[in-house]
């Protein structure tokens, strides 16, 4: 067996690639510093949209047009409620997610990674339900004040309008949930292949 | 911010360039276009890393922690994106070598492995220590062993010689 791991050593060295022409210093510092960039305004752009909606909502019906009844200040404080609630858990999400270093040995980075994502799934589960359903269940309180402002078939176009905008917002986060259940499924296998014959030592 | 001053990152860059390049190359299973880019990628991660270094393991053994887990992420990121699978990474070792049979045969028999034993042979071939190998990866040294024992055999299987 040493002999065959000699002989194929020597293949292997013998026949290395040559290496392309290295990138310039600079040119490597600055798509770095790039990308650095672009990953922080894309981690937080979730964040400042759902920052500026509960201040859009905050605005438009806390203080230039105020709702009158308590079920309708209710509502609106369930719906900028719930998007707090949603900003604080990106939040957490993000500060999880510094934890996965790529400088670590593979077995911890594979570690970190996962809890990431096992994070991720409890999110996408009963506190995305929860979420939906705090700001549908503030959206439907604030309807009995509206109706008697707007004409009906305004209120109607608005209480049909929320359900459908509802199926396109969970199908996107239903996209996203399976690019992350995927990356955890080829976490935890690779998890399971590193520790494999670990116990058996 | 990296604290990695331009000189120090200039030299680091320089000697491990090719190593990683190679590495990249054989987790490819031979693809070099797609290998520059990863060898690129690790050396953007290896500069937004620098800032935590702290000298625990040598710069070879931090490089090579980062190259594994970069080719790792990279290849999740593409079954993702546009789900390659293993049918589309696999034949370059022939497009690339077709004079050299033997080292085609050894690219083919190496990418038939799964990404992490394929990573483990190659730095095996590449004479790294076991012991820096295991610092790699994370697992015991004795568990190691066991391992490459393993991938050897399967290795040789492939080669046609099991």
């Amino acid at each position: 067996m040493d002999n065959e791991m000699k002989s194929l050593r020597d293949l292997w060295q013998k026949a290395k690639p040559v290496a392309p022409a290295p990138v310039s210093i600079a040119a490597l510092q600055q798509k770095a510093k790039a990308n650095k960039r672009s990953s922080i305004i894309f981690q937080y752009v979730n964040i400042i949209i759902l920052l500026s909606l509960a201040i859009i909502i905050y605005l438009y019906l806390g203080v230039w047009f105020p709702y009158r009844t308590l079920l309708g200040q209710t509502g609106v404080w369930l719906m900028i409620g719930s998007m707090l609630l949603r900003v604080i858990i990106e939040w957490l999400s993000i500060l999880r997610s510094k934890r996965i270093r790529l400088d670590t040995q593979l077995l911890q980075n594979t570690n970190s990674a996962l809890h990431y994502y096992r994070f991720r799934k409890k999110i996408h589960g009963p506190i995305t339900f929860l979420i939906v359903a705090l700001y549908t269940a503030g959206f439907y309180m604030l309807m009995p004040e509206f109706t008697s402002h707007v004409p009906t078939w305004l209120s109607l176009i608005v209480m049909i309008s929320y359900p459908v905008g509802a199926v396109v917002l969970i199908y996107q986060i239903r996209k996203g949930i399976k690019k992350e259940i995927s990356d955890l499924k080829e976490l935890a296998e690779l998890q399971a292949t590193i520790v494999q014959n670990q116990d058996l030592l | 911010m990296s604290s990695l001053q331009p000189i120090q990152f200039d030299s680091l860059y320089e000697q491990y360039h090719e190593m990683v390049f190679q590495l990249c190359t054989g987790f490819l299973k031979g693809d070099r276009e797609m290998a520059a880019d990863l060898t690129q990628d690790v050396f953007i991660n290896t500069w937004n890393a620098w800032s935590s270094y702290r000298g625990e393991a040598s710069h070879k053994t931090w490089i090579y922690r980062i190259t594994v887990n970069t080719c790792l992420q990279y290849l999740r990121k593409q079954k993702n994106k546009r789900n390659v699978g293993e049918e589309q990474l696999q034949d370059h070792a022939e497009e690339e070598r077709t004079d050299d049979v033997h080292f085609t045969d050894l690219y083919q028999a190496i990418g038939q492995l799964n990404d992490l034993d394929r990573l483990i042979i190659m730095m095996v071939l590449e004479e790294i220590d076991y012991p820096e190998i295991s610092q790699i990866v994370g697992i015991s040294e004795g568990n190691l062993r066991v391992r490459i024992h393993r991938i050897k055999q399967k290795l040789k299987k492939l080669l046609g010689n099991g």
